[in-house]
């Protein structure tokens, strides 16, 4: 039998920051050249979400004023809560930078401002003056290093039970003291690798797939692992960057 | 005048000709030299001139330019500042090089292009006479931050200026809510009357939530982006009414683009640049012209004279192989080079250069943003060769295998002399999609085959 994979994309039209969809495409990209069948819906403003359809989540960043809205639609329509019990279900979750702090406990300002956020994972954000810009590479367990982007002014700070995804090799990650980047909680991956981080990363696109996959269909789960040359000469021509010391190239 | 300015100035245009004698230009240290001399030089040098601030996100070199050519056919004594001097230590610089102590050569006006924050900078230290925003859309992330930030800007420096004239965009949602209630300026609105294109890319939007009272807007037409004529149902927000209305397109090619004006009298006009973005960077100006008290029929000539800038649209014939340069440099811009492309179908090629560097923009995701699958979808089949380079070309032919063009025409060359060579072996028309950098590097080899123009003109 043709197996399948539901794709949820939460909140689109709010939350969309630099190529998010650029994610979607790349677990599309890899399902159907594995011959697995999937689909994508959008959850969108004023959406009921019913979370038992989908295998997987993907929730993107946003700018603030996007996200505010988005904090308040979430309590309105009891979404937060149907969020919390896919994660607590075995749910896969991609969700990144804003989307990604959306799911801890709160986000302080830097003037000591607090704002709840849904609280489905032990960890916390506070706001800093300084934005962490830049190329950045990180390892993970089971999908290598992992190149990125990053773009926050937020450092997130883990519970002591939480795993973080992964260890940062260069730049700063969760908060650029602990050498901590993203959380990893059952089979929610966060990370602050804002833009497509799959498409140039097919191994943690396997894992992804290969993680909703195994909790969809137990020991008859396909394995997916799927790459192509132009993704390995993507993350080839990052991570030899970053090895080598270099950010941009050079000034203008 | 006095003399801590005159000396301020006069460090600022030592420090230049230095630069220029060692072969650098574009560079930010003149200004902040003479700024540091004098904190108050921007105020003491702009005294009693006529200030003209172009602002927005897109659109600004080229409405800069019309309205240049505007000035200069009403016979108006000014000068302008060169695009890449678009921050505040530019700006300054360009009024140390221009107004001398007794101003000997008669200025009047300024022109000055200016970056959103810079505008907000200079807000305080210089008296705006008229002020002109294009349009405000996302920009690069990492050098802008977020598109609520460029708009802030905007707005504290037109609170800083209640008796600037403005022109603005109606079409643009962002834009329009500079103005509120308690807005003194004079405004005049510019925009259009229906669709632009038949075909759009597709488009993330910026502004797709009421920026009042967070419902989504509807609109009874787009034209490409958030722009249109939006209203929001819950508060009753709306576009204005343009008082420079685009009223008809009555020819668009990959040249030139004819259309009907309805302003203080009706007329039509021919510019010669293509894409439903120079028709608007025409409104703006045509917008300016009549703040100004400029007639309508001077500043139509004037339109129809005003040639391409620096890399916008710019047409450059290597040997025998025509090239159109096309600077991108954020989603919004690309995307309407990419309907200007795909509404004009030609047997072609096409180079895409992508730098990462500063001035580039250090974060490329925005070419996911980009709707390349659309360009693939239409003009897949017109190019026959599709070159990458610049120095995230293989990023960007990843995103062209995922955009579906048929890989086997597409080629990664990093070496710019083995590309020119290709292309200009073809004699195919060639259009070079290039980011600020890449521009500027390829244009420099472009030169050294054939006579162009100097790049600091």
């Amino acid at each position: 039998m043709t197996k399948s994979i539901k794709i949820c994309h939460l909140y689109p039209d709010l939350l969309n920051l630099y190529g998010d969809l650029g994610n979607i495409k790349a677990m599309v990209k890899h399902l159907e050249a594995s011959n697995i069948k999937c689909s994508v819906d959008n959850i969108v403003l004023g959406d009921r979400l019913d979370w038992k359809k989908y295998d997987i989540f993907f929730v993107g960043g946003g700018q603030d004023f996007e996200q505010e809205i988005l904090s308040r639609e979430l309590k309105e329509t009891g979404n937060d809560e149907c969020i919390k019990e896919a994660i607590e279900a075995g749910k896969t979750f991609l969700a990144i930078c804003g989307g990604y702090q959306m799911l801890g406990r709160y986000y302080q300002t830097w003037d000591g401002k607090r704002l709840n956020y849904i609280g489905a994972i032990d960890f916390y954000t506070v706001g800093g003056k300084e934005r962490k810009i830049g190329n950045y590479a990180f390892n993970v367990d089971k999908a290598g290093e992992i190149v990125g982007f990053e773009n926050h002014s937020g450092r997130t700070y883990l519970g002591s039970k939480v795993e973080p995804l992964g260890t940062v090799i260069s730049g700063n990650g969760n908060n650029g003291e602990d050498k901590t980047e993203g959380v990893h909680y059952k089979n929610v991956f966060g990370t602050y690798s804002h833009g497509p981080i799959l498409p140039k990363n097919p191994l943690f696109n396997n894992l992804i797939l290969n993680t909703a996959l195994k909790t969809k269909y137990g020991d008859d789960a396909p394995v997916i692992k799927y790459t192509d040359e132009y993704e390995i000469k993507a993350h080839e021509y990052m991570e030899n960057r970053l090895a080598s010391g270099k950010q941009a190239s050079n000034n203008f | 005048m006095d003399l801590k300015a005159n000396f301020a100035a006069f460090s600022s245009r030592l420090v230049s000709s230095a630069l220029r004698k060692m072969g650098r230009g574009g560079t930010n240290l003149p200004g902040r030299i003479a700024k540091k001399i004098d904190s108050k030089i921007l105020t003491k040098l702009s005294e009693g001139l006529t200030i003209i601030i172009v602002t927005g996100t897109n659109g600004k070199t080229t409405t800069t330019k019309m309205i240049g050519q505007i000035l200069e056919d009403a016979g108006i004594k000014f000068f302008t500042n060169k695009s890449g001097a678009n921050i505040q230590s530019g700006i300054i610089a360009t009024f140390a090089e221009y107004v001398s102590i007794k101003n000997k050569h008669g200025y009047t006006h300024a022109l000055i292009e200016c970056d959103e924050a810079a505008f907000r900078q200079i807000s305080t230290l210089i008296k705006t006479d008229y002020a002109v925003v294009t349009n405000i859309f996302r920009d690069q992330l990492d050098r802008f931050g977020e598109v609520s930030n460029t708009l802030n800007a905007i707005k504290t420096a037109v609170k800083n200026q209640p008796e600037a004239k403005l022109c603005l965009n109606a079409d643009c949602s962002l834009t329009s809510s500079i103005v509120t209630e308690s807005t003194k300026n004079e405004v005049i609105w510019f925009g259009t009357s229906g669709p632009l294109y038949k075909k759009t890319a597709n488009e993330l939007s910026d502004a797709t939530y009421c920026i009042n009272c967070q419902h989504p807007y509807k609109y009874h037409y787009k034209t490409f982006a958030h722009l249109g004529d939006f209203y929001c149902k819950e508060c009753g927000y709306k576009r204005q009414t343009p008082n420079v209305r685009l009223s008809k397109i009555i020819k668009a090619d990959l040249e030139s683009s004819t259309f009907a004006i309805d302003s203080t009298t009706k007329f039509d006009l021919k510019i010669n640049l293509p894409g439903a973005y120079n028709i608007y960077n025409a409104l703006a100006a045509l917008a300016f012209a009549r703040a100004a008290g400029i007639d309508d029929e001077l500043a139509k000539k004037s339109l129809e004279q005003t040639s391409a800038s620096f890399g916008r649209t710019e047409n450059i014939m290597m040997g025998n192989t025509p090239l159109k340069m096309l600077l991108v440099k954020n989603p919004a811009g690309f995307n309407q080079v990419i309907n200007l492309v795909i509404n004009n179908p030609k047997k072609s090629q096409a180079i895409f250069a992508l730098n990462d560097r500063i001035a580039d923009g250090t974060d490329i995701s925005w070419i996911w943003d980009v709707d390349f699958e659309t360009l693939a979808k239409e003009s897949g089949k017109q190019f026959e060769n599709i070159y990458l380079t610049g120095i995230r070309a293989n990023e960007l032919a990843m995103r062209f295998e995922y955009a579906g063009f048929d890989m086997k025409k597409v080629t990664v060359i990093k070496d710019y002399d083995e590309l020119l060579d290709l292309v200009q072996k073809s004699e195919l028309e060639t259009f070079v999609f290039q980011t600020y950098t890449a521009m500027f590097e390829i244009r420099r080899k472009i030169a050294e085959r054939v006579e162009i123009k100097e790049f600091y003109d």
